[in-house]
């Protein structure tokens, strides 16, 4: 098993997938032009990991703006994460959102509701 | 191909200042090369309204991508939307609100479907858009849709309710589909931002 990290881009984050940190970490812009293909490999490797015998895992998202089908990924991301959180492997969300930001709130906000795993809402000052 | 230059005239003439106009093929390379321009022109004076706008531009333009009926590569054999998708784009700075406005033809057959759509966004509360939101990106996609099939919804949230579409009918079985979005420049402005 593997470390990934993938670069920034203008229209995807940069995405750290490491293996001895025990953490995905997202930063930047998503609005790719294929957002289930772009997260479809970050949902493979988490997969790939938790097979290799990982028992933890830490996802941390620093979003600055994500288009609509991204946030559909996003949602996909936390049905993944909360389906493993359900097989007793520990998971931790950390959902960063600028001060401001009420739209990257609310989104996180929504889904701190929904599922049960642990989940943090982050505000930053930029 | 229909006339494109024929998009700028259904626009009405900006007032304010243009930020960006855009008329033509919009590939993800374009759509790329438009938000960085966007950016620079955008971040010095949108400050906190700045991902509100940018936002409503990058989920208008890349509707045009997928879903204008007038594509890069005309295949009159097929309904496939082969190719990428020509449309018109602006974003123009006034008063008391920045304004992005998108135009493109779509297919007769699919106006009654958009049009339902957008009634439906148009008439829902202000203060239930988040929920339906929400609840909207929940559920399965559309078989239609390359999205979330939440982008009305999100155009309308971004835009505090402030926004508008407009349909006119034009030669060849199409229609030309206009969406302008209106944002603020402060909290305090969201009801003042509709033109009068």
């Amino acid at each position: 098993m593997e470390s990934v990290f993938l670069s920034k881009t203008t229209e995807t984050p940069s995405v750290r997938m490491d293996v001895s940190g025990a953490v995905v970490e997202l930063e930047g812009n998503s609005y790719p032009e294929n957002a289930f293909e772009f997260y479809q490999q970050i949902f493979d490797w988490i997969d790939e990991y938790f097979k290799s015998g990982s028992d933890r895992l830490r996802a941390v998202f620093r979003l600055n703006y994500f288009n609509t089908s991204s946030a559909k990924c996003m949602l996909n991301f936390m049905t993944l994460l909360q389906k493993y959180h359900g097989q007793d492997k520990m998971i931790s969300v950390e959902w960063y959102y600028e001060e401001d930001d009420d739209d990257m709130l609310e989104i996180g906000k929504a889904f701190s509701v929904d599922f049960t795993m642990p989940f943090q809402l982050v505000s930053f000052v930029e | 191909m229909l006339q494109t230059s024929a998009y700028s005239k259904i626009l009405t003439p900006e007032i304010g200042s243009l930020l960006l106009q855009y008329e033509g093929v919009c590939t993800h390379e374009t759509i790329v090369r438009l938000s960085k321009e966007l950016e620079q022109n955008l971040m010095p004076t949108a400050g906190a309204r700045f991902k509100k706008v940018f936002g409503i531009f990058i989920e208008l333009i890349q509707n045009i991508k997928n879903y204008s009926a007038e594509r890069s590569i005309s295949n009159p054999d097929s309904n496939d939307e082969t190719g990428e998708g020509v449309g018109i784009i602006r974003v123009s700075e006034e008063s008391l609100c920045f304004t992005v406005t998108a135009g493109n033809c779509i297919r007769s057959e699919d106006f009654e479907r958009i049009q339902q759509k957008c009634e439906r966004v148009k008439n829902t509360p202000t203060e239930e858009l988040r929920s339906r939101y929400n609840e909207q990106l929940r559920q399965n996609q559309e078989p239609t849709s390359k999205g979330a099939g939440v982008g009305f919804l999100d155009i309308a949230l971004k835009a505090g309710g402030n926004w508008e579409y407009e349909f006119h009918p034009m030669e060849e079985n199409r229609v030309f589909f206009l969406i302008t979005a209106y944002i603020a420049k402060s909290k305090i402005a969201d009801d003042e931002a509709k033109p009068a």
